[in-house]
């Protein structure tokens, strides 16, 4: 099965169409995903700030560590899972998307950045648990972490501004008085448009 | 976080004291960046904010929040002894901590749906315009 097939497959799939039809599934399941992307960048903010020596600089980082990044797996298979509801109700669309491909790859290097970590700084963790700050190899991590979030959350901002209709809408058409619409008077020799609200 | 340590699910290593010094200034440096940019985006599009039922449900529920904050805040800081030894481990207080972190979590669930305001049907502004 090629990827497109698998695709339109998923798209076709009975809970794709359930979450696609209801009118509040869509709005909710996107709600649960910014939620739990909230708690994954903010107890990573945290881990990361203490690494770089800017916060919980008093704090043994293995305890400190031990006690949220349970918090952060939690809310990253939620994300993983509210995500993947969101992308089989427009599968095509979300794949061939430049900033669903940018969130992605940013995640995907994320995980590198984590077992980089893993390799480095996170073998001699005894050595530097109550230091202010990680060796220069964790902070170095650190900083990579917190500007990937960064851009994993912008990235999934714009793919909300350009996979709806509406971000695709044509210009309208030459001659269009916009004085119509503010006056709340139809025009109907062209121009108004009947697209749903967009998903922003 | 603080509603964490509340719950003694996590920072039980801290006391309330340290975890409300770490996390407090966080707390509001970001509600004040929300702000500034919650106006900007008001300016921007302020038939598309203001014209809708869940945009002033949430600000509602955001001064509820900042009400229960400034007044824990306030209270830890004039008997932060009592609250260490017997208040944060009152059954009603931890409540309360899950009531906050509740109200955030339909604050979050509101400014997305401000895009989908049509779901309240009647009750939406919008729907009327």
């Amino acid at each position: 099965m090629d990827i497109d097939a698998l695709l339109k497959f998923l798209e076709a799939s009975g809970l794709a169409a359930r979450i696609r039809d209801s009118v509040f599934l869509f709005p909710m399941i996107e709600s649960t995903h910014v939620i739990g992307l909230a708690l994954v960048f903010g107890t990573i903010a945290v881990i990361d700030l203490r690494l770089l020596g800017i916060a919980s600089t008093q704090r043994s980082f293995h305890r400190m560590a031990s006690d949220i990044l349970k918090w952060t797996w939690g809310a990253f298979a939620l994300t993983a899972l509210t995500g993947s509801l969101m992308f089989i109700t427009n599968a095509t669309v979300y794949y061939h998307n430049f900033f669903f491909r940018m969130k992605m790859l940013l995640l995907a290097l994320t995980g590198i950045n984590m077992l980089f970590f893993e390799l480095t700084a996170g073998r001699t963790i005894h050595g530097w648990d109550r230091a202010p700050s990680a060796p220069r190899a964790g902070k170095a991590v650190a900083a990579l972490s917190l500007a990937m979030w960064i851009g994993i959350i912008c990235m999934g901002r714009l793919i909300g501004f350009t996979t709806t209709r509406a971000a695709v809408a044509a210009p309208p058409p030459a001659g269009t008085n916009f004085d119509d619409f503010l006056q709340g008077t139809p025009n109907d020799t062209g121009g108004t448009q009947t697209t749903p609200p967009p998903r922003r | 976080m603080i509603c964490l340590r509340i719950l003694g699910w996590a920072g039980m290593d801290q006391t309330l004291r340290q975890t409300t010094s770490r996390f407090g200034p966080w707390l509001t440096g970001g509600l004040w960046l929300m702000l500034v940019t919650g106006i900007l985006m008001v300016i921007g599009e302020p038939v598309r904010e203001l014209v809708t039922f869940s945009f002033w449900l949430k600000m509602f529920l955001v001064a509820v929040s900042t009400v229960v904050v400034t007044i824990f805040q306030s209270s830890l800081r004039k008997h932060e002894q009592r609250w260490e030894d017997t208040l944060v481990q009152r059954g009603s207080i931890k409540g309360l901590a899950i009531v906050t972190f509740l109200i955030w979590v339909c604050i979050i669930i509101l400014g997305r749906l401000i895009a989908y305001d049509h779901i309240w049907g009647s009750w939406s502004p919008a729907t009327k315009a």
